[in-house]
């Protein structure tokens, strides 16, 4: 090795070196306002998200940043990439950290309960988001319920088919239910509320196709029920990808005018609001990410500051006025909680959310947000929330 | 400074890296970094990891490589978790953990088999063998494995006096790969196959028969580390160890392994797992954001890669003997 | 030193050895005799036929029709393994040797030494001591715990030379000895050559520099399309003598 090549070599290495070192640096520098003191110190709250690969996942972790700093909590958090042993790893790490308490979107409904353990054993509160967890340890869950999707998607169909669709007056009509697959949690707790409405009417005949989430797959399945003969008057897709794929399969089916096709969905990613805005989807439903974890740090600060009584009871009905969490200021160029889209919620039973809970503790059950024509364009939906790099 | 101890020092480069690194993460990190807990945690977390990454080191003194190792990690614990959680579930848990362990060997006999003696490139063969596990884990069963023995979770999950006998599992087993590989007939056949096969082959090393056993034993390692993952999450999910075979390789790597065959030494693999383990940690606890952490590693193992050319060469210069040429 | 076995049955006799790759005729008939102790060339243009020899003597190739005769005994060698068994070593220049393991491990390689049965715990003493005698005999300086990486094309040889003494080969085949060799490594070879044969260790040499190694080969067969076309003892003949004869014959 020449004396030139030791020189290039050893240039590279320390690059590299002073690359990795500056990118640990900047990365850790941030600032609190008005710091929320407990024990002596700043408060200090830890988020173990499950991923943070989508805009959704985005705006859900940027929301507890943002809420945590401008109430002056000191936040940290992590994400495990879909990946439960490293969830785990992170949560017990964040605990470790000395976090105050802990918020979590458990990616494995029984695994995380190691965390929960874990959590009780050092005396760290947890409050769930987003995703469940079967422990009795966490304070409360914060989110809405797929099923709960599918029986509000449900009964918009059945409104569609009353004011709309001959016989007027009468709930009577064809419609294509496009399903993720049988055993999937889509099609157990999505499709189950859907069918727990519509299987009231005996005016409505449903065809199931199992399209796999997929959007191929919902346009084959979609064209090859029309080629059949059947008269469609409503599509419920279990995902925004399977309504986009039926939309396609409208749009290429013979003789049908596919906006007089009433389409219904879960999700609503930014190219389903697009879709909205022109007409060819006329509803879907979706989750209030920038909420979910404001509602859960407003509840952990309380209790920590005045113990479990500050928990909502029960059978509660919480109103916008109840939960004062909008803070006034503006991220990314908007005020994330301007508008309460979470309310009204409700306080349940987590056994009442799924049959894999075998352990009690509170849902702060939120509303849904419903996305129609009306508002398709709202800035504060996520799918259309202005997070750069997406 | 002797020729022994500088050939001491680059060998073991890794550690010193790794001695560095921790200093860093406690100057950085405010608290919790300089604890004994810490450092036992960080054990904890890398002994799962740990054991795929001297599978994978074995594969790669072989000259070869084991894509499905971590995807039989999965399958075998949940084989195993199956077997002894829905099955029958009236057995002793220890009997599930000899179920993993030799549902993982069975594996990786096949593909032993495939490229010791059917002679498929290693790439190729547990490429397919990636799928097989990976799919057929899913095909086995979705969705969690609960109310599962103690005794079958305890493996990765039992401690005695505070420290999890995870670490001694692992490090017993690190100890024991290295003394084959150093000291028996069977490390240098491994050698020798991955240096030079047809040497090897002509000087009566049936290089196919190393391969088999070397790739067994890659699966064993595999069901080891599939009873950590499952006493470390207490369930058995289809998830388990998904993906992480590219962690397994960077590991290896950065201890210096060789992807080229016949060179590295299980001590720098296992430098490397603790390199892992200490960059999460630090990169965790400094509340680094996920993209920069993933370029980051990326960066460090760039760095490892650099490091470990540099001191081959240091090496190479070291033991060069200055007479005897022609 | 040559000798004769008892009655002067050779050490290995080829008698009509024909060998077909397909619809090429590389051996068409040939019969070769070698004693203990003697070292015999065979030279000749690419494609004589010389490394074909070889390698069906060292068990790397099957012979289509023929006899061997070992020690006066038919044996088949269908092998490497098998030759080994005989005695009948390969060195090749580069190919037999694992750079990055040690020189002892290299002399070892797939003989190595154990202890403690079915554990296979190397007897790393003992196979030091043995490779440090076999290398003080040939008069390499090279140290056995050095990587043949760092060893020189001559001294690469040298362990491969090793081998056949330290495992008492009775024949041994060399291809190219002193291909690719300084002249330094040259003088070297031909002693391990002569340290072989004062062993009592036939020598085949596979060579197209013959007058490199004239000065130490007993016998030369000259080689060309599949047959031996002329042999002559190294008293008989000179260099220039086995050039004229090579231009003559190939022209």
């Amino acid at each position: 090795m020449t004396a030139k090549r030791t020189i290039a070599v050893a240039a590279v290495v320390v690059t590299l070196l002073a690359l990795t070192l500056g990118l640990v640096v900047t990365s850790y520098a941030d600032s609190a306002p008005q710091p929320v003191m407990i024990n002596g110190h700043q408060m200090f709250l830890g988020l173990a998200a499950h991923a943070v690969r989508c805009s959704w996942e985005d705006l859900y972790v940027k929301a507890f940043n943002w809420y945590c700093a401008d109430n002056g909590i000191r936040s940290t958090w992590t994400e495990a990439g879909y990946d439960t042993a490293t969830q785990i790893t992170q949560a017990k790490r964040l605990i470790d950290m000395g976090v105050d308490g802990l918020i979590i979107s458990p990616w494995d409904v029984k695994a995380l309960a190691v965390v929960m353990d874990y959590a009780k054993a050092h005396n760290v509160p947890v409050i769930c988001t987003n995703t469940v967890v079967d422990s009795d340890y966490p304070l409360m869950f914060v989110g809405f319920g797929q099923k709960q999707a599918g029986e509000q998607l449900a009964q918009s169909i059945v409104d569609h088919l009353r004011n709309n669709v001959d016989p007027v007056g009468e709930v009577k009509g064809t419609i294509l239910e496009l399903s993720s697959g049988p055993g999937t949690s889509e099609d157990v707790m999505r499709g189950g509320g859907f069918h727990e409405i519509v299987d009231q009417y005996p005016g409505i005949k449903v065809i199931t196709q199992v399209a796999h989430s997929n959007r191929d797959e919902a346009k084959t399945a979609t064209m090859n029920v029309i080629r059949g003969g059947a008269k469609i008057d409503a599509v419920f897709a279990q995902n925004g990808s399977m309504a986009l794929g039926a939309n396609a399969g409208l749009k290429d089916a013979p003789g049908i005018t596919p906006k007089d096709v009433y389409i219904a969905t879960v999700d609503a990613f930014p190219e389903i609001c697009d879709e909205i805005g022109e007409g060819n989807i006329d509803i879907a439903v979706d989750q209030t990410p920038a909420f979910y974890n404001p509602i859960a740090v407003y509840y952990m600060v309380k209790y920590l500051q005045e113990g479990p009584s500050a928990l909502p009871d029960y059978g509660q009905k919480l109103t916008a006025e109840d939960l004062p969490i909008d803070t006034g200021i503006q991220h990314m160029g908007l005020d994330p909680w301007e508008t309460p889209m979470w309310a009204p919620g409700t306080i349940r039973h987590m056994t009442d959310f799924s049959s894999d809970i075998t352990h009690d503790y509170r849902w702060f059950q939120t509303n849904a947000v419903v996305v129609t024509k009306d508002n398709y364009d709202s800035p504060l939906l996520w799918g259309n929330f202005p997070l750069p790099g997406w | 400074m002797n020729t022994r101890a500088k050939i001491f020092v680059v060998d073991n480069f890794i550690w010193f890296i790794n001695v560095g690194l921790y200093l860093l993460f406690i100057i950085l990190v405010p608290t919790g970094f300089l604890t004994l807990h810490n450092v036992e945690f960080i054990l904890y977390v890398s002994s799962m990891i740990g054991f795929l990454v001297l599978g994978e080191a074995l594969a790669l003194i072989t000259g070869g490589m084991d894509l499905s190792l971590a995807e039989n990690a999965g399958l075998s614990a949940v084989v195993g978790g199956f077997i002894i959680g829905v099955m029958a579930s009236g057995l002793p848990g220890w009997v599930g953990v000899i179920i993993v362990l030799a549902t993982g060997t069975a594996l990786g006999a096949v593909n032993g088999i495939l490229v010791g003696k059917l002679r498929y490139n290693p790439f190729l063969a547990t490429l397919g063998t990636f799928l097989v596990f990976d799919w057929g884990t899913f095909w086995i069963r979705r969705g969690a494995i609960v109310r599962l023995p103690a005794s079958f979770l305890a493996p990765g999950s039992a401690t005695v006096g505070g420290v999890h006998i995870a670490i001694f599992i692992f490090l017993a087993m690190a100890i024991l790969l290295h003394f084959i590989l150093r000291y028996t007939r069977f490390g240098v056949r491994t050698y020798a196959s991955g240096d030079n096969p047809r040497a090897a082959t002509m000087m009566g090393i049936n290089v196919g028969n190393t391969l088999f056993w070397i790739y067994t034993l890659c699966g064993l390692l595999a069901g080891f580390s599939g009873l950590m993952y499952v006493g470390y999450i207490g369930v058995v999910t289809s998830l388990i160890a998904q993906n992480q075979v590219f962690n397994a390789m960077a590991g290896a790597v950065l201890g210096g392994i060789s992807l080229r065959g016949g060179r590295g030494s299980i001590m720098g693999a296992l430098g490397g797992v603790v390199l892992l383990g200490i960059l999460d940690a630090g990169l965790t606890m400094l509340n680094v954001s996920p993209e920069i952490r993933g370029v980051l590693t990326g960066l460090v193992l760039l760095v490892a890669v650099m490091i470990n050319m540099v001191t081959a060469r240091l090496r190479d210069r070291i033991l060069m003997p200055s007479s005897g040429q022609d | 030193m040559v000798n004769t076995l008892e009655n002067g049955i050779p050490l290995l006799a080829a008698e009509r050895i024909e060998k077909w790759y397909g619809k090429i005729h590389a051996l068409r008939g040939i019969d070769v005799v070698i004693h203990p102790g003697e070292a015999l060339a065979l030279i000749g243009d690419n494609g004589a036929g010389k490394s074909t020899f070889a390698k069906i003597v060292a068990g790397v190739e099957q012979k289509t029709s023929g006899r061997l005769l070992w020690k006066g005994k038919e044996v088949d060698i269908s092998s490497i393994k098998q030759a080994r068994n005989l005695g009948i070593e390969t060195v090749y220049q580069e190919q037999a040797l694992a750079p990055q393991l040690t020189v002892m491990q290299n002399i070892f390689l797939g003989r190595t030494e154990t202890k403690f049965g079915i554990l296979g715990i190397l007897d790393n003493k003992k196979m030091a001591e043995a490779a440090r005698r076999v290398l003080d005999e040939l008069g390499l300086a090279v140290g056995v715990n050095q990587e043949v990486r760092f060893c020189s094309g001559g001294e690469q040889q040298g362990v491969a030379v090793a081998r056949a003494i330290l495992f008492k080969a009775n024949l041994v085949i060399l291809d190219e000895p002193t291909r690719a060799l300084s002249t330094r490594g040259v003088e070297r070879i031909l002693q391990f050559i002569r340290s072989m044969k004062n062993e009592g260790i036939a020598v085949i040499l596979i060579s197209h520099v013959f007058p490199q190694i004239f000065p130490i080969t007993d016998r030369f067969m000259f080689m060309s399309r599949g047959q031996v076309i002329a042999e002559k003892r190294r008293e008989e003949t000179s260099p220039e003598d086995l050039s004229r004869m090579i231009i003559q014959k190939t022209a």
